[in-house]
């Protein structure tokens, strides 16, 4: 009965400091959306109050009618990039991960923790050669180059390869004995299988691809493909002295991924554990 | 560390006498990966390793001239170059963010993932609050910031002088607040992942344990310290090291929110590696490039270092 | 699973819609030259130099036409680095007096020499500083078309209702700042960071300072000049309370646009903001404000050609023809918030009847920086220590300049190869 008691004084004790850093948590964006939805000169007025005075869409309907403004045409080079990127590397590691975990072949560990260890080396040593390579291949400028070469990333393998050490043997062994191929056990039962694995590497990749900001920056310098965090980068400079315009872009640079976020939060919450046992 | 130890021993099976496109298979599903890993991965390491040896031109190879360790010799030692200047001034600020982020960005999310892990009321949608900023990209964060941080229009401004505490504190351009808007905005963006990492673990921590840490009396310090950092100190150890690397790689920040001021304090050392191979004046990419190995294998050198001492502390 | 998907669908639809709805600037048919342009106007100059080159193609609909991109200035000078060099560079483009020279050592752009000779581009119808910027080793690789002056506007109401004039010189300035304090909550705020630097380099003018050597190369505004001009900014902050501290890049401007400062100084550029905000402004200049040699900041827009496109007669007689139609309509450009480049159009009737111009600055004593190859390496290290000045109540000002210059030294010392 006392623990009882115990436990749930710490629970609502819990509650009430969640709740105050989650009002602090909350409020830079809740003032943001706020500004969106005021005036320009209201904006700038200097008052507290979150409830606009004169409530207003003139920002929003700025935002979709400049003809400047190319903040659609980021979100759609970001889906390009991102989309593209995300499914080829579910299939490149699909693939690897079905080769490292459930194929047996002659220095296949070996091979696998010589990837492993490889991520040892920082990103930043490879950033200029990386540069070089993409003059030499013709890629600056083009999506080509935010998509292919982080095909070669280490750490989705991981995650799948871990969950396909998980599936039993004897399903693979008696699909053989049925005189299944490779191709087919990979395509009809392990795909399947690790469906929540790939949702998981999927998403990261996918959230990786999307927000990143310094590769984009170094490859893409022409308008017409250049991605969201980069091109909100440059909006901030040509609309300096618009906030509510600038917030509104802001706003609608992050529904994109709210609704990714609201539409899958447990995968998110699965995969973040899921590297964190890396250990 | 997880090795499968079972051996993988085809030779005596009765299929390595099959066709030789059997043998060959496992060359269809590692080989994709393994091409693009080496062209995009294996290949740069080197090359950046020649690069860094040349003043280099992006695209002018005739203009490229091997000055063998020169570029090291000048930003490591030649104290009246400008490129020393700045890779010393650049590494001073990465490291300051990195002392100034990392025990934060560890103790603030096990500290709510304590909280969110005895499940009180609504605890998925706390969870989902402190995770939600981790999905912005960092041109939103920034632009998020540098509108509550602003001088004279910003709410943190406006509602500290409403509180009386203090007026038109400049948030972005003077010292030490750069540095703490900096480091409150990082904690704000990348706790999310950090906590449920702890949360996980934390649930993992088997409550028999507390309970018979209870019987003895111990109170609730003992019981942090006895119990639950020991319990969890796997996580601590990768988030610790993750943190570390990710605070090294500081980039979009100060890119973004100082522009690297004041007077270059916060010009952190890949903003002039970036400056310095394609920034407007005139691109220098092979001392950029050395600057870029001494910073990654001061990286390394220092994830290595933290696990030893961490493991030792442990035993 | 199924709301994932769902997602999916709905953003990559919105995706989709953008991209529907995006641009279709198709080429050309065969006869048309096409030629294309970079141009850094993002504000509503921009929408007037879009104007402008859509009036340009319609009058040579069938013989030329221009395609044109925006390139926010701030990334304009590294997609140069990294698009000429590769042979996608535009046929023209936009840069700023102060990069010609150097692009132009760094065999970045071609000349105009061979082009000028057929057409009637004159020397005297420049402002001299502007037209020689353009000279590097004796070629032509810039063309102005205009000069973009700071200067001051105030506030005409909160004047009249103090009864203040406008002042021109610090201690009028100061003076006319104690008398608004019962009028106004602020009087000059003045932003720390951009545009100060353009302050700083006006008053360094003011000062009797320069700013590079005679040969062009090394900083020389670590002087007793630079020093007051550096000095005075900590001092009209601090000491006579002219401006509140730590005010952010466009506060200043906000403040003015709410009818909250006295004064606001900016260039010509932002004109076009300050109309739209309603207030009842004048325009004056700011030649002797913070010292006594008069003197105004201005940067000038020129037009260069990039070097690397196989160009063909064709297609630089087309260059020059959409050249001499924009700077010959450089009255249209004045009205985006731009002085024209050309002293026929500074003279002619209606350049003076403008409501703002004229009073925004003398054209006599504006003054540009050294254009030369190693401005960039040699002076911009001075503008954070400007920005130090201004935000740090009792900054060392020497040692700011110490600083600055050593940085201008080493690295002009790494340009030069020495």
């Amino acid at each position: 009965m006392a623990l009882r008691k115990i436990e749930q004084r710490k629970k609502r004790l819990s509650f009430w400091i969640l709740l105050t850093i989650s009002v602090f948590w909350v409020m830079p964006v809740i003032w943001v959306i706020s500004t969106s939805f005021k005036t320009e000169m209201e904006a700038v007025s200097g008052g507290l109050n979150l409830i606009p005075r004169d409530f207003t869409l003139a920002s929003y309907r700025f935002i979709f009618t400049d003809q400047n403004n190319n903040i659609f045409r980021y979100i759609r080079n970001s889906f390009i990039a991102a989309g593209s990127h995300t499914a080829l590397y579910l299939l490149v590691a699909s693939l690897a991960a079905y080769g490292y975990g459930i194929m047996q072949f002659k220095g296949r560990d070996r091979i696998f923790w010589l990837l492993l260890s490889t991520m040892m080396i920082p990103a930043v040593m490879n950033l200029i050669p990386l540069y070089s390579i993409m003059i030499r291949f013709a890629w600056l400028n083009r999506l080509t180059a935010l998509i292919v070469p982080g095909l070669g990333g280490v750490f989705g393998i991981f995650l799948l390869r871990q969950f396909n050490l998980t599936i039993p043997k004897d399903l693979v062994e008696s699909a053989k004995i049925d005189g299944a191929s490779h191709v087919g056990i990979y395509w009809r039962i392990i795909l399947p299988l690790t469906k929540p694995a790939l949702i998981v590497v999927g998403l990261f990749s996918f959230m990786g691809n999307w927000n990143d900001y310094l590769w984009p920056l170094i490859v893409i310098n022409d308008d017409a493909v250049r991605t969201l965090p980069v091109g909100l980068a440059i909006m901030q400079g040509n609309y300096t002295i618009y906030y509510s315009r600038l917030m509104a872009a802001t706003v609608v640079s992050i529904i994109p991924v709210l609704a990714l976020f609201m539409a899958s939060q447990r995968f998110f919450i699965k995969g973040i554990t899921m590297t964190g046992i890396k250990q | 560390m997880r090795l499968n130890l079972k051996a993988s021993n085809v030779s005596t099976t009765p299929s390595a006498i099959r066709s030789l496109p059997k043998r060959l298979e496992p060359a269809l599903f590692i080989l994709p990966h393994l091409i693009i890993f080496s062209v995009f991965f294996i290949f740069p390491f080197f090359y950046g390793l020649v690069i860094s040896l040349y003043d280099w031109h992006h695209f002018f190879p005739e203009q490229r001239t091997f000055i063998g360790l020169d570029n090291y010799r000048r930003i490591l030692f030649e104290t009246d170059h400008i490129f020393y200047e700045y890779f010393w001034r650049g590494l001073r600020n990465t490291l300051t963010f990195v002392v100034l982020s990392v025990p934060p960005l560890v103790v603030f999310p096990l500290l709510i993932a304590s909280l969110i892990n005895t499940e009180p009321r609504g605890y998925k949608v706390f969870r989902a609050v402190f995770y939600l900023p981790s999905l912005f990209s960092i041109a939103t964060l920034v632009l998020i910031w540098r509108w509550v941080l602003n001088t004279n229009l910003g709410v943190l401004n406006l509602t500290l002088a409403q509180l009386g505490i203090g007026t038109n504190i400049a948030w972005l351009s003077s010292q030490p607040f750069a540095w703490l808007s900096l480091v409150m905005m990082t904690i704000w963006w990348t706790i999310g992942g950090n906590m449920i990492i702890f949360t996980a673990a934390l649930k993992d921590v088997p409550d028999m344990l507390y309970e018979s840490a209870d019987i003895d009396g111990a109170n609730l310090f003992q019981k942090f310290f006895r119990i639950t950092l020991p319990s969890i100190r796997n996580q601590l150890v990768y988030i610790f090291i993750m943190t570390t690397l990710a605070s090294f790689n500081v980039f979009g920040q100060p890119q973004l929110a100082t522009g690297g001021g004041p007077q270059q304090t916060t010009t952190v050392l890949m903003m002039y590696i970036r400056n310095i191979a394609f920034g407007g004046g005139r691109p220098r990419p092979g001392i950029a490039t050395a600057m870029a190995v001494c910073m990654g294998l001061l990286m390394i050198l220092i994830s290595i270092a933290q696990t030893r001492i961490i493991k030792r502390m442990g035993d | 699973m199924k709301k994932i998907i769902m997602s999916f669908m709905l953003v990559f639809s919105i995706a989709l819609l953008a991209a529907c709805s995006g641009d279709d600037n198709g080429n050309g048919n065969g006869q048309v030259t096409a030629i294309t342009f970079w141009n850094i106007f993002t504000g509503p100059d921009g929408q007037e130099m879009v104007a402008m080159i859509n009036d340009f193609n319609a009058q040579h609909e069938g013989e030329i036409r221009v395609l044109t991109q925006t390139i926010p200035s701030a990334d304009f000078y590294e997609v140069m680095n990294t698009a000429v060099p590769q042979g996608q560079g535009p046929d023209v483009a936009i840069m700023h007096l102060d990069n010609i020279q150097r692009y132009a050592s760094l065999s970045m752009l071609d000349h105009f020499d061979d082009l000028l000779a057929s057409a009637d581009f004159d020397a005297e119808d420049y402002i001299p500083a502007v037209w020689n910027a353009g000279l590097y080793d004796g070629r032509r690789y810039g063309i102005p078309l205009d000069v973009h002056p700071i200067g001051m506007f105030y506030n005409i109401d909160v004047l009249a209702a103090a009864n203040v004039e406008v002042p021109t010189t610090t201690a009028e300035l100061i003076a006319a700042c104690d008398a608004l304090a019962a009028h106004v909550t602020h009087c000059l705020p003045l932003s720390a960071m951009w545009p100060s630097q353009t302050l700083f380099t006006a008053s360094l003018f003011q000062n009797n300072g320069v700013d590079l050597d005679e040969n062009g190369e090394y900083p020389a505004f670590n002087t007793p000049e630079g020093f007051a001009a550096l000095k005075i900014f900590n001092d009209l902050i601090y000491t006579h309370g002219v401006s509140i501290p730590n005010v952010g890049v466009d506060e200043d401007l906000a403040f003015f646009r709410q009818g909250n400062a006295a004064f606001h100084i900016n260039g010509i550029w932002m004109l076009n903001g300050i109309i739209e905000s309603g207030v009842n402004f004048g325009t004056a200049p700011i030649a002797q404000l913070f010292g006594d040699t008069p003197a105004t900041w201005a940067g000038s827009h020129q037009f260069v050609m990039p070097r690397g496109r196989n160009i063909n007669p064709e297609k630089q007689a087309a260059i020059l023809t959409f050249i001499e139609f924009i700077t010959s309509n450089s009255l249209r450009w004045a009205n985006a918030g731009q002085i024209p480049a050309n002293l026929r159009v500074l003279e002619s009737a209606e350049f003076q009847a403008l409501p703002y111009h004229g009073t925004f600055v003398d054209v006599s004593t504006i003054r540009f920086v050294n254009a030369s190859p190693y401005f960039d390496d040699a002076f911009t290290p001075i503008y954070s220590r400007v920005t130090a000045a201004m935000t740090s109540p009792g900054a060392n000002i020497q040692a700011l300049l110490d600083a600055a210059e050593l940085e201008g030294i080493q690295r002009v010392d790494d340009a030069l190869g020495n």
